[in-house]
């Protein structure tokens, strides 16, 4: 390994930490990133009491999209990886964004009642928790 | 197992584990209570049930600053540098957190709202990362 001082050894010493376990901790950070997007995006909702129209719900649905479409490729890294712990996780974390993008699904169809909001962010608090502790077990295990 | 330089291996660390999961499971229930009284009512809150949820809400607060400084001075003593890292990044947040939720309650103004759940967030990724690291 060539010294970390270095630009190119920074950059070097990085890529051999998030691609430990076939590229999970990379795939566990763009979720990271983009959770924290939906959850911006989607809290603001929340608090200010704004309508489900324009920027912010936009933005909340397509982070939502790529948060379970990085959950699915989560599963597919930590699979390869053969990495039995990561493998539970990633499934549970499945289990969480879908259980969250359902409740979301059914109050922007129209039932729009708190059961269904509380429902997302439960959903969404398992996922958040799921997908740190892969990305920070990836990266040392 | 031993040090392998950066982000390498480590021993085990029970008494981070066991503190960094308790303070999970009390920033779960704090985030879960705080969000069903923020949908279901406006604030001031007027039905008794409303009231009882909120202080579900401010008891798992208090619990997850104290759990927040257990799991800070943990990190501490656990004469390693990225948990204690974590650990100090973690109890900033809650702190964050708390004052803003004490403001929000004193002002009804909802910017304190939303920064109290946006520092929430970087707060339970630090505890997972104290979970992560410390097995």
């Amino acid at each position: 390994m060539s010294s970390n001082k270095s630009l190119l050894g920074i950059y070097n010493v990085m890529a051999d930490i998030f691609s430990r376990n076939q590229y999970t901790p990379a795939l566990a950070a763009a979720e990271l990133a983009s959770l924290i997007i939906t959850y911006f995006a989607g809290m603001g909702i929340a608090v200010y009491r704004l309508p489900l129209s324009g920027i912010p719900l936009t933005a909340h649905i397509y982070t939502a999209a790529f948060d379970v479409i990085f959950a699915i490729a989560l599963y597919g890294s930590t699979t390869r990886a053969q990495n039995l712990p990561l493998r539970v996780l990633s499934v549970l974390d499945i289990f969480s964004v879908l259980g969250a993008a359902f409740s979301g699904l059914f109050y922007f169809g129209g039932f729009v009642e708190p059961i269904y909001a509380i429902g997302m962010g439960t959903g969404f608090v398992f996922t958040i928790v799921f997908t740190s502790l892969i990305l920070f077990y990836a990266v040392r295990h | 197992m031993e040090s392998k330089g950066i982000l390498g291996k480590v021993n085990r660390n029970t008494p981070v584990l066991i503190s960094a999961a308790i303070e999970e499971i009390i920033l779960m229930g704090a985030f879960v209570a705080g969000i069903t009284a923020l949908l279901n009512d406006q604030f001031p809150i007027t039905a008794s049930w409303m009231a009882a949820l909120l202080s579900a809400h401010l008891s798992f607060a208090v619990l997850s600053g104290l759990g927040g400084v257990l799991l800070f001075v943990v990190t501490y003593l656990s004469d390693r540098k990225d948990l204690f890292y974590l650990g100090l990044i973690n109890v900033i947040f809650i702190g964050i957190a708390a004052a803003n939720g004490l403001m929000f309650y004193a002002t009804y103004n909802y910017d304190y709202s939303y920064t109290m759940a946006i520092s929430f967030i970087f707060a339970i990724i630090c505890t997972s990362g104290c979970i992560a690291w410390s097995i």
